[in-house]
């Protein structure tokens, strides 16, 4: 269920989701956080198990305070991601993965990124990507929308869009959109 | 008073470790090395002992990762030992972020490799290091000691007369010396240390380039090593 999507734009990344949480055939919550803050720049977004979720922001928001102490300056989002993908990797080989796919945004020197991940391990960095349920749907909209170079400002009004379609069409999606914005730092 | 003879193992009567200090001395009898660091690059060297002529001698300056080197004096077989640890230690942040792995922590790694043989009742690594790198902090130059304290700074010199070869260093480093100068210095200091015409092994990494080189200087090794 669920439909979250992120976008980069040149002066930051952009994650929206529904916020509906579904038990089956029925509708559990009507207000739930599937965006999640792991500090100042970095946030993923959440479909799947919530509590899988929350493990994993909890883990890689320790090791990147704890890296960024020892080393003096902080981890980069393709590192954080990464170490996302090694755990998700990890998780599957031992025969008790991670439900869940994460969308992780955030901006570091080189400027916002966002990456797509999930229970296998794999990971990609994209220019915008839809993830859950209601993912074919937003992809519609972010294929017709979404061009190279957005301000963040354009690329949240198409995240809401794209979102706001998904909701319309797939059972799993609705109650609402979240939305965060990480701007470059400066930006 | 007598004292606990475990206790004694560690800890001489002046409340120095005996072991460690032994191992200092190890690593006085070694053949020098030296390190210096400048804004845009950092250089370290070590003297490469004369051996028979029909003898390939032993490496003294390594390769950790693109972006790191060491060289140390002492007992070889323990510096190989640590280059080894250091390796392993930068795989080991390639594999679990995709990046290379920082100065800082890899120094703080390879000093805790070297603390623990403080720890237990074992030999106390005989081996000093200077390690050379670019991360995103910039030029990095350290100094670990068998006791496992690391120093950073601009110029370290371990091994046979290193207190005298950091007076002469002292005296005569400039931080805006170029690499051609700084070797030169670096050669004629080994050489004023008592060793004259010596055969050195060296490192460099600058700021632009980020990878680190190794060659040779001086003996009958005139060839350039990669």
């Amino acid at each position: 269920m669920t439909t979250i999507v992120g976008l980069k734009a040149s002066d930051g990344a952009v994650l929206a989701s529904d916020r509906r949480a579904s038990k089956g055939f029925f509708i559990a919550s009507k207000t739930t956080q599937k965006i999640m803050k792991v500090d100042d720049t970095l946030a993923v977004a959440v479909a799947g198990l919530l509590s899988d979720a929350v493990y994993l922001v909890n883990v890689v928001r320790a090791e990147r305070k704890l890296i960024s102490l020892r080393r003096g300056y902080p981890m980069s989002v393709a590192e954080s991601a990464k170490l996302i993908s090694n755990l998700f990797y990890s998780g599957m080989r031992n025969y008790i993965p991670y439900y869940a796919e994460l969308i992780v945004a955030g901006v570091d020197d080189e400027g916002a990124h966002v990456y797509s991940s999930d229970m296998s391990g794999s990971i990609m960095a994209e220019s915008f990507v839809a993830s859950g349920s209601g993912s074919p749907v937003a992809y519609g909209v972010l294929e017709s929308l979404y061009s190279e170079n957005l301000t963040v400002e354009q690329a949240r009004n198409i995240a809401v869009r794209a979102v706001e379609a998904a909701m319309q069409r797939d059972p799993g999606s609705g109650n609402g959109v979240d939305v965060l914005v990480i701007p470059v730092r400066g930006g | 008073m007598s004292m606990d003879p475990r206790f004694q193992m560690f800890y001489g009567p002046e409340g120095r470790m005996t072991l460690v200090d032994r191992a200092l001395e190890a690593v006085m009898r070694g053949s020098i090395s030296l390190g210096l660091r400048f804004p845009r690059y950092a250089l370290i060297a070590s003297m490469v002992k004369p051996t028979r002529k029909l003898m390939k001698p032993s490496d003294k300056v390594f390769t950790v990762d693109d972006h790191v080197g060491v060289t140390g004096s002492g007992y070889i077989s323990d510096l190989y030992r640590v280059v080894d640890h250091m390796r392993l230690e930068a795989q080991r942040s390639r594999l679990l972020y995709d990046a290379p792995i920082d100065i800082g922590s890899l120094v703080d790694s390879v000093s805790g490799y070297f603390h623990e043989y403080t720890l237990y009742p074992v030999r106390p690594q005989g081996v000093a290091i200077i390690v050379a790198g670019v991360d995103k902090l910039g030029v990095q130059l350290f100094q670990v000691d068998p006791s496992g304290t690391a120093f950073a700074g601009d110029a370290f010199a371990v091994g046979m007369n290193s207190d005298k070869a950091l007076d002469l260093i002292e005296s005569e480093y400039s931080a805006d010396m170029g690499l051609e100068d700084a070797l030169k210095l670096v050669y004629s200091v080994v050489e004023r240390t008592g060793n004259p015409e010596p055969a050195i092994q060296y490192g460099y990494i600058t700021l632009d380039e980020k990878t680190f080189i190794r060659r040779s200087l001086g003996g009958n090794s005139k060839k350039a090593t990669a």
